[in-house]
């Protein structure tokens, strides 16, 4: 089913916890970029409100089919109009020329290594390329986390694109607001013992400019991609922690937001807009742990798996509103971990056509893990070879 | 779920604050992280409006089971509910300031009421007056009490171009008529002469620096001098202000009371209610009307 897509225009700082336990002293660490599935549950969770009310008497059973694809960072300038940005690919990395002092992007690509008897790697799979970069260069401050959807899709197409695009284009996460709650005893007037906490929060509202010069006239928001066709197509939610309200609407996007690039070889790359959840952790359940082949999900497509570039793992759990306990905890492959396929040869399949199926869709391993919005991948050709 | 607007109006200067300070002012009144504009946590309006439910002596007061259902179990309850009603931060819309002429005027400008007609927007509201164009001008009623000869307007420290805009008229009688339901008295007339439409950049200069600041000390009872490091300034929003929030009802959470958000939505009538709001109570601080509207 198509996807239909919402804006999440958020009223008060929205708070998405870690998974540090409840109790545990709450700073400005204790937050992190929501999880797909937080997008996923909102939409069947406001599905039912607005169809029977919520009243706890749903079928959470066909509630769970409900699918979600995604929840993307976003931005909304003043005429209304949308720009969705992407976590950074794990094959770019930042760093300074020594040379010119410049910062600039480095592309990571597999190379291979067998030809070459002095020197190897100790990957998980003897098969495995490592990805390598060219020297000279040295380590850069950080830079932008979440790149602008057009820079993304051109970097993923193979063309070089600049260090001082993608800072101008891109964003990073909103202001991190942290409130100090009491609770107040109604006898005393006083705040009550123990229960003093703290709540921090993503704050989208328009940012101030300096010097008192009023507000900028974009703001931050998420844009959640679904098959979920709501009855109403502006309601009144509440998403994240702390009840904090937010106005979901529908929106339309132009039909070539999400686009397949041109494919014209036998060498794809996959990369992760969403975290994915693997049976077997990095390694997709789709891909034979012995010889890395397996056949791509959506697709008839076999592929061997060629290189990884994936970053350190993400924790995954939330609370469960149907059982009223926490989920338990999983590790996540982190959005932006990219990796490279060649496909085997001898397929009388029409490559192209076979990856439209797959593009922006789950490659997790689970059902309900692909209903959630987990491991959306992006696909594209593997260009840039050593 | 069920959107609905409250506005809150300060009788006496409103001190909701952070807890912390770490610049001129010892204690600071809470603000948007991002615009750095006042505001009042919606968690605070929630808690207020709960004892206020709950008071015996409060005409308000409701079933205790109702409460439950409305703003969730307390922590020891065996029996786990989320509350029915969200309450959204309330955000300023008129902001009380010193004039040379008409002595105060509710000061206001285009960023905040693009945010505040949004709102409107989402309860259903269909008689909305359309923004003002961005303007270097104030914009005031034609019948202003604090135009200084026809044209300029002199707002604590700063003197500015001002002219009459029909559409500045509109939004004063808007933002009247939700302050006053009643126009008890004629004040309707009395916020709507002293209304203005400041440019975005002096209006987030004024809510920056225009805010009431008060310096305390404590006596010591023996010597009738000042305890030593006890002095210390607060800062409020001064009596008068005007802000506005959005409050959302949905169904009963609450298996042993089901009830439809529009039962639940009965139970918050739309009336005015004295509550106080924020800390320094005990000297009168956080007095306030809140009017719930449809």
């Amino acid at each position: 089913m198509a996807n239909q897509y919402y804006w999440i225009d958020a009223l008060a700082p929205l708070v998405f916890r870690s998974g540090k336990p409840f109790g545990a002293q709450s700073d400005t660490e204790d937050i992190v970029f929501p999880l797909p599935s937080a997008a996923a549950g909102l939409m069947r969770t406001i599905s039912a409100q607005q169809q029977d009310g919520f009243t706890g008497e749903f079928d959470s059973g066909s509630l769970k089919q409900i699918r979600s694809n995604g929840l993307f960072l976003a931005q909304k300038d003043g005429s209304g109009s949308l720009k969705l940005f992407a976590p950074k690919p794990a094959d770019a990395i930042y760093l300074k020329n020594k040379a010119t002092n410049q910062i600039e992007i480095i592309r990571l690509s597999p190379k291979d290594m067998s030809h070459t008897d002095d020197c190897g790697c100790d990957l998980p799979h003897a098969d495995l390329q490592p990805v390598q970069m060219d020297g000279n260069q040295k380590k850069s401050p950080s830079g932008k986390t979440f790149w602008a959807l057009d820079d993304y899709l051109a970097w993923l197409n193979g063309e070089n694109i600049s260090f001082a695009q993608v800072d101008k284009n891109g964003a990073t996460l909103p202001a991190i607001e942290v409130r100090t709650h009491v609770a107040i005893d109604g006898e005393t007037g006083t705040s009550q013992d123990g229960l003093l906490f703290q709540t921090a929060a993503y704050d989208f509202a328009n940012p101030k400019k300096d010097h008192h010069t009023g507000w900028h006239d974009t703001q931050m928001g998420f844009v959640i991609a679904s098959e979920c066709v709501l009855q109403k197509d502006n309601d009144l939610v509440r998403f994240g922690g702390e009840g904090r309200l937010s106005y979901l609407q529908k929106v339309a996007l132009p039909a070539d937001t999400f686009r397949l690039p041109e494919i014209n070889s036998r060498y794809i790359k996959l990369t992760l807009l969403t975290p994915a959840i693997f049976a077997q952790g990095w390694l997709p359940k789709w891909l034979n742990e012995n010889d890395l082949i397996g056949e791509l999900p959506h697709t008839s497509l076999k592929v061997k798996l060629k290189a990884a570039a994936v970053e350190r793992w993400q924790p995954v759990s939330g609370w469960d509103l149907a059982n009223h306990r926490p989920k338990p905890m999983r590790k996540a492959v982190a959005a932006g971990a990219v990796y490279w396929f060649e496909i085997e040869e001898n397929q009388s399949i029409n490559i192209e056509s076979e990856l439209k199926k797959l593009a922006y869709q789950s490659a997790c391993d689970d059902e309900q893990d692909k209903r959630d919005g987990f491991g959306i991948v992006a696909v594209s050709e593997w260009k840039n070879n050593f | 779920m069920k959107t609905r607007l409250f506005h809150l109006h300060a009788l006496s200067a409103l001190h909701v604050g952070t807890g912390q300070g770490v610049g001129a002012v010892d204690l600071p009144i809470a603000r948007s992280r991002a615009t750095n504009l006042p505001i009042v946590a919606g968690s605070a309006i929630k808690g207020v409006l709960r004892d206020e439910f709950e008071n015996e002596k409060s005409p308000n007061k409701l079933k205790t089971s109702d409460i439950k259902t409305l703003f969730g179990a307390s922590a020891n309850d065996e029996n786990q509910n989320a509350g029915a009603v969200a309450f959204g931060d309330a955000h300023l819309l008129l902001l009380p300031v010193r004039s040379f002429a008409g002595t105060v005027a509710y000061a206001t400008c285009p960023f905040i009421l693009k945010r505040y007609q949004r709102d409107l927007q989402n309860t259903g509201d269909d008689n909305i007056p359309k923004l003002p164009q961005p303007s270097k001008d104030a914009q005031t009623v034609s019948d202003s009490q604090i135009l200084i000869d026809g044209n300029k307007i002199a707002l604590e420290d700063l003197d500015m171009n001002a002219k009459v805009d029909k559409l500045a008229e509109e939004w004063a009688a808007k933002i009247a008529e939700a302050v006053y339901p009643d126009n008890q008295d004629n004040w309707r007339q009395e916020l709507t002469q002293r209304f203005v439409i400041l440019p975005d950049d002096v209006f987030s200069f004024l809510a920056d620096t225009a805010t009431e600041i008060r310096t305390r000390i404590k006596i010591d009872r023996e010597k009738r001098i000042v305890d030593k490091g006890m002095l210390w300034t607060e800062e409020n929003l001064p009596c008068e202000t005007v802000l506005w929030g959005v409050f959302g009802v949905a169904v009963s959470r609450d298996r042993k009371n089901p009830k439809t958000a529009d039962e639940l939505n009965q139970l918050l009538p739309e009336k005015e209610l004295h509550i106080q709001l924020g800390g320094k109570h005990t000297v009168g601080r956080g007095l306030c009307r809140l009017l719930i509207g449809q």
